[in-house]
């Protein structure tokens, strides 16, 4: 038997290589390839870059191991014409192919391609190389073609210009609110002082839920993080605060409407509520319906231990922030009750309501 | 300032805390606010009530709906309209591009100065 070490070292393709039938190929018997072919073989198989080489006038496919992936669940290529192997993209890289042959090499990055390879037709990208290969006259007698799939990584590119389109647009809106915070701290401030104190607040409960969306690529946060964010001005009373409810995943709007909202009533606490005088306590808790049903999610904020409680005469920024921004997040009811013996706040919504991310807009 | 006083202006806002400073400012300048609304719908039934407001402050990207067929409407009722978005001009369509719009985030003096040229029968 012959000895054909011109496909040592050529991995599982170099045993298919030898099993071929080549005889009934246009390439003809293994033995009696020219030297060329068997080097451009050789040298093809013990590569670990995706190759493909396309011999002679009848464009006949040897691939190497790394190129297997790029053909999907393809019919077998070893053996078959280059051209019925990409029938599908030939009307594109045809002319490339053609220009190899014709001894100009090409390099092309990132080209779109729509490639059937398992069972469907599928957006594909591509960096390549078609290079000619030459006999010792100078012919050319076939092309190597030098493939990396880079179609993960357009679209990754695509995606992250996507996300940082909206990204710009939210910053945007996030300084839109900022702006209107500011504003409204320091129109509804007694002093300079009183105006710091409530900005910071109010700019550190913002960013303490931003934090918490951060973690999850700024889709959902989870409840009781977000009201133990909006607390955390207030540490020094964390003891006196009760948090109870079950796990659940707040949309970012929600989870920054709430943890304002929370801000707002904790404030309200410590300048005239249950945290204004030693022995006061707030105790906070939800509970929940089925899941993305009609049933209720209800939040209560409830006071206890405080001052003898009085209806403010005129609705601050506060008690509005909380009315109308936390109806409008969580598409459900807020009350805020000033009853004698402790504010109480309550939010309800449905439970499909929960989570529920407003469509993103269509153009940014 | 009242200087506006009795003028009615519809506010379509879905960021609570922007609706809310947009509010004080029109108050300030002694404005009646009709809405502020957080949703298109909501805007086309204080309309469908018979409301005739002098102005509209809109937002674009209201709840993931856009605005324009509102504008449409109230262009028709010669209302005048400011958009409020935090889109650039891009983000409108050809036919709202050269309308006058307030970018987000904006400031106070930019709000008064736009508000009032068009409450003093500037460019509709």
């Amino acid at each position: 038997m012959t000895v054909r070490h011109f496909l040592d070292g050529g991995g599982d393709v170099a045993a298919r290589i030898l099993t071929h039938d080549w005889a009934a190929s246009p390439l003809g018997p293994i033995d009696n390839w020219p030297s060329p072919l068997k080097i451009a073989v050789s040298m093809l198989i013990n590569s670990r870059f995706p190759k493909c080489l396309v011999w002679g006038p009848e464009l006949t496919t040897i691939y190497n191991d790394a190129f297997r992936p790029i053909l999907g669940a393809k019919p077998e290529a070893l053996g078959r014409s280059f051209r019925d192997i990409w029938s599908e993209a030939w009307s594109e890289i045809g002319p490339i192919a053609e220009r190899a042959f014709a001894g100009e090499a090409t390099f092309i990055e990132n080209f779109p391609l729509t490639v059937e390879r398992n069972g469907y037709p599928e957006e594909a990208w591509f960096t390549f190389c078609y290079s000619p290969v030459r006999d010792e006259s100078g012919a050319v007698v076939g092309i190597i073609d030098t493939v990396m799939e880079t179609t993960q990584t357009v679209q990754a590119q695509k995606n992250a210009r996507m996300v940082n389109a909206e990204l710009a647009h939210r910053i945007k809106n996030t300084l839109a609110v900022i702006s209107a915070i500011v504003n409204q701290s320091f129109r509804s401030a007694s002093s300079l002082d009183e105006a710091h104190d409530t900005l910071s607040s109010r700019i550190d409960a913002l960013g303490q839920a931003h934090a918490i969306l951060t973690q999850s690529s700024w889709s959902v946060a989870p409840i009781r993080a977000v009201i133990e964010g909006a607390l955390s001005p207030h540490r020094n009373d964390l003891g006196r605060i009760a948090i109870k409810g079950p796990p659940i995943e707040l949309s970012a709007k929600q989870s920054l409407s709430l943890a304002l909202g929370i801000n707002e009533l904790a404030t309200n606490a410590v300048k005239y509520g249950a945290l204004s005088v030693p022995g006061g306590a707030i105790a906070i808790g939800w509970t929940l319906g089925a899941p993305d049903s009609e049933e209720l999610f209800r939040l209560t904020w409830t006071e206890k231990g405080g001052p003898l409680v009085a209806k403010p005469k005129r609705s601050g920024f506060g008690s509005r922030l909380i009315e109308r921004a936390l109806a409008e997040a969580f598409s459900g009811d807020t009350t805020v009750d000033y009853a004698p013996d402790g504010v109480r706040f309550e939010l309800v919504t449905k439970m499909i309501h929960l989570r529920a991310e407003e469509p993103a807009a269509s153009a940014a | 300032m009242t200087r506006f006083s009795g003028r009615k202006v519809l506010v379509l806002e879905d960021e609570a805390m922007v609706s809310l400073l947009i509010e004080d400012l029109l108050l300030d300048l002694g404005c009646e606010v009709l809405g502020p609304c957080m949703r298109i719908s909501e805007a086309n039934r204080i309309l469908d009530s018979g409301a005739t407001p002098d102005l509209a402050l809109l937002d674009v990207n209201v709840a993931g709906e856009r605005s324009f067929p509102l504008a449409e409407r109230l262009s028709r009722a010669n209302v005048a309209i400011l958009f409020v978005t935090g889109y650039d001009s891009a983000g409108m369509e050809p036919r709202w591009r050269d309308h006058p719009a307030l970018r987000k985030p904006f400031t106070h003096v930019d709000f008064e100065s736009m508000v009032t040229k068009l409450l003093a029968g500037g460019t509709a």
